[in-house]
């Protein structure tokens, strides 16, 4: 197997993408048991390049890269020769020359990522571009949604917040709808991009024959009731500078989960977040508590995500693994 | 509280639409009962109120899309009860007021307690106005849907307009989807407004800083294509240039090519349609008003708006200070003068007759712009695209915001309708005399003027709220304090 690179959700084949998620599904009961060591990327390093703030995703791939046998290595924007200017094509170009064998990067803007990709030649994932691409994100939310029996044509998913600025709704979106699967998006229209139309499959994919539909909504009560999953996002207060929003209050009572929307939401439906979460905004602590709720689980999933993308990228299966054909 | 049913008989009517014949009108429970042919109810065995509407013209109450009734925090200069007194004596059964207040209408309690307050000592139907930003700042949102939930249908920075286009396009997205909501703009940039009295010859000749035709029309273009980009119902108020009314008409054009009618409306004053910046001269800080008063031109262009049909509405921008407060400098003093009472006599001495490019202003156009335009405005009834173009909210995910009831004038008169009437004597002949104000603002500019037609009794609901008519009395408020 040789590097590859995942920088937008699009670069997947659905073969791909279930080999992803099977492998995931392997590294499961190992991450849940804890302690593991394994070899597979013995004698490899990962340089974890992060420009913008991150927990869940940085610690994520440090600690599966570590599982896994790789030296990680972190490199930020502060302390490194970014700061003196360096640009990021020659960040791509040096890290390349130390023979680096994969790099998971975040950037601040949407395109940096494909900037670096031109010059950098072994394994790369973007773990978050601006408001562009959150392709990891999107395959640990498909892993969740696969395990609750949900990732299938015709399935109905509602993404609900402030989705001008979320690069996890693009990638989602994109990943739903070439299997199949609806998106219903919910939002006030000042948190809706401009020209939201195009988010439908027939402006970004070459064949939509098979495609899901995108869909827009104010009204979240009018959309509980027929999905089969909704993602809240995070109510972003520092948006609130440009008066995107009204205030925490109003946000919260128009588009929160709170009781009276979780008797909405069908039974078998499940409910996600790609955190960081702001309890009791868009979501209280009663659908926190829910059965229903894949919130805390999907940190965990997202460790065995996240060494099945390292083992991916870099080209190496672990043994024990057997690909499906 | 219950009223008596009234019967007001042989009376012209002008339904809302058109004036018609005589009639008899008879009022129940608060409501329009039956509308029967002259004659056909015997008022000497009428049990209840009969008012002889002989040589005079029964009117649908007139709504003001834009006052300012200085409740709370002013009410040196106007409170909720004399405010609303005054608007009944000029005909008035609804009214919108502006909310720069102090606090301001920027949170949902101000305005539940401007309409609890009119409920108990008014003498019209109020409906606040809600801020479009925080403290009127422009720079972070107001409590847009609580101020919703409160009964507030017009959103306005009035007294300014919104300072960052940002927030007032985030403002307006947010409004898009509240049915029946609408943004008033002041509309004018702020930078080019920090004079006293338009920019032209006479400022020029009296050495006053002056607020030029950019402010205004640069601030309508922003107002206007905000509209169209959004789909947010605009209506420009108190017009004061002809650049401003090409602007809207620009804006009505386009809400016809896309099949949006209704999104883009606009009102003028009596003010503009009458006086120009000569007035300065002559009246000093008595005709100081924001957008100031223009050229003769523009005054022109203004009537012609009328007599083409551009101008939906008509408003007082009824505006109180003390006479002290406005006795200043005109840097010092404050814009703006009291309107309620003095409107429909001057626009009827004035204005009707008036010869435009477009024609001669007639009574029933006039009469239209104070009643069924500006009504349906308020109750949105001029916004039926807007459920195809963006989703709407519906009451459920509102339920924390559930709105309150709101009823205002509908601006007709037909069975069925809100007993809100006017009694107008079309032919009085009076002048102006502020002291006889019943508004505790006491400036004008029109001191002295001659005036043709006058409210004679003005009928809100069922309760009579002001009357000049032998015999017949006001009825105080709920709670009896007036």
């Amino acid at each position: 197997m040789s590097y590859r690179h995942l920088v937008s959700i699009r670069d997947l084949s659905e073969p791909d993408l279930h080999q992803l998620l099977d492998l995931s599904e392997w590294f499961m009961p190992q991450v849940e048991a804890g302690g593991f060591k394994m070899d597979t990327l013995r004698g490899t390093s990962c340089i974890l390049l992060f420009y913008e703030a991150s927990t869940r995703t940085r610690a994520s791939f440090e600690v599966a890269g570590k599982m896994l046998g790789s030296d990680t290595i972190n490199v930020g924007s502060k302390g490194s020769s970014t700061e003196k200017g360096e640009t990021v094509k020659d960040t791509a170009l040096t890290l390349n020359a130390m023979d680096h064998n994969c790099v998971v990067m975040r950037h601040e803007t949407a395109d940096a990522i494909n900037i670096f990709a031109q010059y950098f030649e072994r394994g790369l994932v973007n773990a978050g571009s601006g408001l562009g691409q959150h392709p990891t994100q999107a395959l640990l939310d498909a892993l969740t949604l696969r395990r609750a029996g949900l990732l299938e044509k015709g399935r109905r998913v509602a993404i609900v917040g402030d989705l001008r600025h979320s690069r996890v709704m693009r990638s989602n979106l994109q990943l739903w709808a070439s299997l199949g699967m609806d998106t219903v998006l919910v939002a006030p229209p000042q948190l809706m991009p401009d020209g939201w139309e195009g988010l439908h499959p027939e402006h970004w994919a070459d064949d939509t024959t098979g495609y899901g539909s995108v869909t827009w909504d104010t009204d979240i009560d009018r959309v509980l009731p027929d999905v089969d999953a909704v993602m809240m996002l995070r109510m972003q207060r520092e948006r609130m500078d440009g008066g995107y929003l009204t205030n925490s209050d109003e946000y919260s009572k128009l588009y929160g989960l709170f009781g009276h929307r979780m008797k909405k939401l069908p039974p078998h439906a499940i409910i996600m977040h790609p955190g960081p979460v702001n309890r009791g905004v868009e979501i209280s602590e009663e659908a926190f508590l829910d059965p229903r709720c894949r919130i805390t689980e999907q940190v965990t999933w997202g460790v065995a995500s996240r060494c099945a993308l390292l083992c991916w990228s870099c080209g190496r299966l672990p043994v024990g693994f057997a690909v499906t054909a | 509280m219950k009223h008596r049913d009234i019967l007001i008989h042989g009376a012209q009517v002008f339904d809302g639409t058109q004036i018609g014949g005589p009639a008899d009108v008879h009022v129940s429970g608060g409501m329009i009962t039956a509308i029967a042919p002259a004659g056909s109810i015997d008022p000497n065995t009428f049990d209840g109120l009969a008012v002889s509407g002989e040589g005079l013209l029964l009117s649908p109450g007139f709504t003001d899309l834009h006052c300012h009734l200085r409740d709370p925090g002013q009410t040196w200069k106007e409170d909720i009860r004399t405010g609303t007194a005054a608007a009944a004596a000029g005909g008035y059964t609804t009214v919108v007021c502006m909310p720069n207040t102090d606090p301001p209408v920027d949170r949902g309690p101000v305005a539940d307690y401007i309409r609890d307050r009119a409920a108990r000592v008014g003498y019209c139907r109020v409906s606040p106005s809600g801020c479009l930003s925080l403290n009127r700042r422009g720079e972070a949102l107001a409590d847009l849907a609580a101020l919703y939930s409160a009964g507030v249908r017009i959103y306005t920075d009035d007294g300014s307009d919104t300072l960052r286009s940002d927030v007032f396009m985030h403002a307006f997205e947010f409004l898009s989807m509240l049915p029946g909501s609408r943004a008033l703009i002041h509309t004018e940039v702020v930078e080019l407004a920090r004079g006293v009295m338009h920019e032209g010859l006479v400022s020029a000749m009296l050495g006053q800083g002056g607020i030029d035709y950019l402010s205004e029309d640069l601030g309508t273009a922003r107002t206007v294509l905000m509209a169209i980009q959004t789909g947010m119902a605009v209506q420009v108020t108190h017009m004061a240039s002809r650049g401003a009314l090409e602007l809207v008409r620009f804006g009505k054009l386009r809400e016809q090519q896309e099949g949006m009618p209704g999104l883009v409306t606009c009102d003028v004053t009596h003010n503009h349609l009458i006086l120009t910046d000569r007035a300065i001269e002559k009246y000093g800080t008595q005709a100081k008003i924001n957008p100031p008063l223009r050229e003769e031109r523009d005054r022109q262009a203004l009537l012609c708006g009328i007599a083409d049909g551009t101008i939906d509405a008509l408003v007082t921008d009824h505006a109180p200070h003390t006479v002290d407060e406005k006795s200043q400098e005109l840097k010092l003093a404050p814009f703006g003068f009291s309107g309620f009472e003095t409107s429909f006599g001057l626009l009827g001495k004035h204005v009707v007759g008036s010869s435009t490019a477009a024609g001669e202003i007639t009574l029933e156009q006039v009469l239209r712009l104070m009643t069924s335009g500006p009504a349906d405005i308020l109750n949105g009834r001029r916004e039926g695209w807007r459920r195809g173009r963006i989703p709407q909210m519906t009451t459920e995910a509102m339920r924390d915001f559930l709105p309150r009831p709101v009823q205002f004038s509908g601006g007709r008169i037909a069975a069925g309708e809100v007993a809100d009437l006017v009694l107008l004597d079309t032919q009085a002949s009076w002048q102006v005399d502020p002291k006889q104000f019943t508004s505790k603002g006491k400036n004008t500019p029109f001191t002295g003027w001659d005036c043709r037609g006058r409210a004679m009794l003005t009928i809100c609901g069922g309760r009579v709220t002001h009357s000049r008519m032998d015999g017949i009395e006001r009825e105080e408020a709920a709670d009896g304090t007036a």
